[in-house]
């Protein structure tokens, strides 16, 4: 182990032990935690910093399964629910409920000693069967060098002059349904008048945008130029800047849409005590840094912007009018419509 | 004592049933499970729901949605068959002229690139086809298009996708088809007056007919089943059945998925079955 890294687990372990030494654990310590996660740089990060705090206090080793798509995640819980294989996972909150409802999930229990770091957690991050770790706002990416009259609104998205050069989620990614949502937002309505997003959706498709099953493809769009504008958040616009790309985010005037994400424990987990010691990691001041620090979101917990350096710290500080302006979308109305919603979309986007 | 015949038949079976076991457990069995979820309603929290029901194929086969989507999976198997098979025949028809070692070679060769990921040579495309791909850097440079062409996502893509990966399934299989004719049965038609024309569909045609069949079972299912190359070259709006099945899964709709796969399974069946029946090397003229 390099010093740098040594002196990094050291300082994590140090932030683990304490609510360790006081919490009582039910079953025994498991050589090793399963946690279902994205892979690349996300993974890297959860490797680096929670995964290291874990292993460093109690030698946990974490095996991070990384192959299944988020959505896959839940199916692969679904059909473990008898002889839980997994201990903990990530989602965004959008496919929480969908958790919930499938009823792959266990509900947090505040009162837990293991779950000490709740209570510097911002109340809105804390959810009946998940805890953000992160959190972000979708709005506009547009490259400042191929476009003449920046955008201002989710609305400039259907401008005729993008014709063919949008990039955005299709309906099977992670956020593809907030689009029905954003269309009735762009064109004046409630965010879940879903025929006003579906009449916009229609509207979109007469610009031919490019549709992308995942966040990297959005970013590879907009470096390659395949795309000027389109769908994306504030995060990642920093990760194609840094790719030499001139691109700007812009907060929507409709509002930016709101996402997070986090952790839950796996229903039927023979290990809940030690994945609840994981899920507190993951909202450890000390550990939601490496996250900043790839990506650019900020913490959810209140003493993690503290913890980085200002620069870092003031790129990713939301200001008060902004975080007011965010919108929320009900993502259980949005859960409870996903198969009717697919299906509405592929009628419009995939019938040609 | 068992005599020595029958005993050699319970070994032969003893042998077939470590395989056809796998089979059984690993195929047969799992394809019933996926008919009988098929049958049922969807539910909110379980795999499916407790009414039997057809409703999942009446909604599949009545919707002119879905209807649609089948005729664009067909059309595009059709596609890639002709121009797999005119390509592929030419192809293997001079591959097999060529001695034995060199056709090995060549043979090898055309696996090279099948040897890289689907993922990977999709990506490759996207770069090739991309605005800023080469195709069109090419055709700029040449003066031919002012601005870039949009040559991704769409069907031609896919199609010049799926082509790479299945050619050579299709040369490999008339190539060794071909090589097993014996030339004296050209020979012999040619010296007994037939052009070459001739000879080749009353003769080369119907012998390597077996290896024609197979290379188009082998393209027409793979094809079917594209999922990757189909999506990333694409996009939604070249959506096929498969892309369906995976839509159903991400809602949770594991019983509309189900029926969806075995309309495709279906489909695979009503298409081989008369690709089957190609194979008639019988069908050749040979001197008796």
């Amino acid at each position: 182990m390099r010093r740098r890294s040594f002196l990094k687990s050291a300082a994590l372990a140090g932030a683990a032990a304490l609510p360790l030494a006081r919490a009582g654990f039910a079953a025994d310590k498991p050589a090793e935690i399963v946690v279902m996660t994205w892979g690349g740089l996300w993974g890297n990060a959860l490797k680096d910093g929670v995964d290291a705090a874990i292993e460093a206090a109690s030698g946990i080793k974490v095996l991070q399964d990384r192959g299944a798509s988020p959505v896959e995640r839940i199916t692969k819980l679904k059909i473990n629910l008898d002889h839980q294989t997994f201990d903990a996972f990530q989602l965004h909150d959008g496919l929480w409920p969908l958790a919930v409802k499938e009823g792959v999930v266990e509900p947090i229990d505040p009162a837990s000693p293991r779950l000490g770091n709740l209570k510097n957690v911002y109340p809105r991050f804390i959810h009946s069967h998940w805890v953000a770790q992160i959190f972000s706002a979708i709005g506009i990416t547009y490259n400042t060098k191929l476009v003449k009259t920046p955008p201002a609104a989710f609305a400039d998205l259907w401008r005729p002059e993008f014709k063919g050069r949008i990039v955005l989620p299709d309906i099977t990614h992670s956020i593809g349904p907030d689009i029905i949502a954003i269309g009735a937002l762009a064109a004046g309505k409630d965010a879940k008048d879903a025929d006003a997003g579906f009449e916009m959706l229609k509207r979109m498709v007469g610009q031919q945008p490019i549709w992308v099953k995942d966040t990297d493809s959005i970013m590879n769009a907009f470096r390659d130029e395949e795309a000027v504008i389109g769908l994306l958040y504030t995060s990642q616009t920093f990760t194609v800047q840094g790719w030499g790309t001139p691109v700007k985010w812009v907060f929507p005037a409709e509002g930016a849409i709101a996402i997070s994400w986090g952790t839950g424990i796996a229903k039927n987990t023979k290990n809940k005590d030690w994945a609840e010691v994981y899920l507190n990691l993951t909202l450890d001041a000390k550990t939601q840094p490496f996250f900043t620090k790839a990506f650019n979101y900020p913490g959810t917990n209140k003493g993690s912007l503290a913890e980085l350096p200002p620069e870092l710290q003031a790129r990713v500080r939301y200001s008060d009018d902004e975080l007011k302006r965010l919108v929320e979308l009900d993502q259980s109305f949005m859960a409870d419509h996903r198969a009717e919603w697919t299906d509405r979309w592929n009628r419009i986007v995939a019938a040609g | 004592m068992v005599p020595r015949v029958v005993a050699r038949k319970y070994a032969a079976f003893a042998l077939l049933l470590p395989p056809l076991a796998f089979f059984l457990v690993f195929f047969v069995c799992p394809l019933g499970y996926l008919f009988f979820v098929s049958l049922h309603a969807p539910s909110e929290s379980e795999l499916y729901g407790a009414r039997l029901t057809l409703a999942n194929y009446g909604a599949i086969l009545g919707d002119g949605f879905y209807l649609a989507i089948i005729r664009r999976t067909l059309l595009l198997a059709a596609a890639i068959l002709a121009l797999a098979l005119v390509l592929g025949y030419a192809t293997a028809y001079l591959i097999a002229l060529l001695p034995q070692r060199l056709r090995l070679w060549l043979l090898l060769l055309l696996f090279f690139p099948l040897m890289v990921s689907n993922v990977i040579r999709a990506y490759g495309w996207i770069a090739i086809l991309g605005r800023r791909g080469l195709v069109n850097a090419l055709l700029g440079w040449l003066g031919l298009s002012a601005a870039p062409l949009p040559l991704l996502y769409g069907f031609s893509a896919v199609t010049l996708g799926l082509m790479t990966i299945l050619l050579p399934y299709m040369i490999v299989s008339i190539v060794n088809a071909l090589a097993a004719i014996d030339r004296q049965y050209e020979e012999a038609a040619r010296s007994l007056g037939a052009g070459p024309w001739r000879t080749f569909f009353r003769v080369t045609l119907p012998l390597s007919s077996p290896g024609v069949a197979s290379g188009m079972l082998l393209v027409f299912l793979l094809t079917l089943s594209a999922y990757v190359t189909v999506t990333l070259l694409g996009g939604p709006r070249t959506k096929i059945l498969v892309s369906l099945v995976y839509d159903a899964t991400t809602s949770f709709e594991w019983p509309r998925a189900a029926a969806l796969a075995f309309v495709l399974l279906v489909l695979a069946l009503a298409v081989s079955a008369p690709v089957f029946l190609l194979r008639r090397p019988d069908r050749a003229e040979l001197p008796r």
